[in-house]
């Protein structure tokens, strides 16, 4: 049986990963979905994260302050790309605005499934919570698509997402578009 | 040890941008003014979100944070407006950050240099209290117009 981790994030930092991080994604995981008596902080618990993502996007309160904190945690995410040279600068300040603008609709949460077993040790970092509190957590900044299923993707009634997200996990390529525009047209 | 004044102590708070530096920001023109304070909220924000009492993991190394802050302020003391009313938004903002950057790394300072492993809630509490602050100056950054509509109506 596989060793299964499990990781939330917002929808947006799934689309900057997979079409301007070279398809690899900085993802927190969880030796469990729910941590229930481990010593996870909420920040460490994918169930937490799922309800504090999911309630702002159902509600569509933009004003929520979860949502803010991860505007510009994966604005961070941006940051740290362009200073590795993977984007431009003119890609990153284009990517920033959209960090600060994009719908809320793009905060639909979704959970990375990772075998944590196939993942060589070199690439398993323990930081955070799990240095100062020995949380069942790892970070892996450059997890590859091949290595995770998406769990809970189950929105598909907004024909944008529906084309730029949910149709290109089910079969990578399938989105034609340039991207950023499409991320542009819904600021 | 004299607890009681230590607690005393006054712990900093983060200070808001002024409206009209605010609306400044936000016309087409000056986009890039606020691009760069958007990034300095990031990385004050990166900086203090491990201390807080629901503390996430950062991104960033503290002494990354500081060269990036002062990499940026020193860009924005190099202003691309002439206008000398502009000018002055332009001092102000970068006097906020000045001031909001002391601030992160004195609470920063406050709970790393801690006695017995044991960070006082004083300090976690403040930290809370000025990421709050940042986040709502973020927020009022993302919808100047609501939350000056807010004001007014007060």
């Amino acid at each position: 049986m596989p060793n299964y981790y499990y990781g939330t994030k917002a929808t947006l930092a799934w689309i900057l990963g997979h079409y301007f991080f070279n398809a690899e994604h900085y993802t927190w995981l969880a030796s469990e979905f729910f941590p229930y008596r481990l010593p996870n902080p909420k920040s460490s618990n994918p169930y937490q994260i799922y309800a504090d993502l999911f309630q702002p996007w159902k509600d569509r309160d933009d004003y929520d302050k979860y949502i803010q904190q991860i505007r510009l945690n994966i604005r961070k995410g941006v940051i740290a790309q362009e200073k590795a040279g993977v984007i431009s600068g003119d890609v990153a300040s284009r990517l920033k605005e959209v960090c600060d603008r994009i719908d809320i609709i793009y905060f639909y949460p979704i959970v990375c499934r990772v075998d944590i077993d196939s993942i060589d040790r070199r690439r398993r970092q323990i930081s955070g919570s799990g240095i100062m509190l020995h949380s069942s957590e790892e970070l892996i900044a450059d997890l590859r698509e091949d290595e995770f299923d998406i769990l809970f993707l189950d929105f598909n009634s907004d024909a944008g997402f529906r084309e730029l997200v949910v149709d290109e996990v089910a079969a990578t390529g399938t989105f034609s578009r340039e991207p950023l525009p499409a991320l542009e047209e819904r600021c | 040890m004299d607890f009681g004044e230590r607690f005393d102590l006054p712990y900093p708070q983060f200070v808001f941008l002024d409206a009209q530096v605010v609306s400044f920001m936000t016309e087409s023109d000056n986009r890039l003014y606020q691009a760069m304070y958007v990034d300095c909220l990031a990385l004050l924000h990166d900086l203090l979100i491990t201390m807080c009492t629901v503390p996430e993991a950062s991104m960033f190394d503290p002494r990354e944070i500081n060269e990036d802050l002062e990499t940026s302020m020193l860009k924005l003391q190099e202003p691309d407006v002439t206008d000398e009313q502009q000018l002055s938004l332009v001092e102000s903002l970068l006097d906020n950050l000045h001031k909001n950057r002391i601030s992160a790394f004195t609470l920063f300072q406050q709970s790393t240099g801690f006695e017995f492993g044991v960070v006082s809630y004083r300090v976690r509490f403040s930290i809370d209290s000025y990421l709050d602050d940042l986040l709502k100056q973020y927020r009022i950054i993302r919808y100047p117009y609501a939350f000056a509509a807010q004001t007014s109506r007060g």
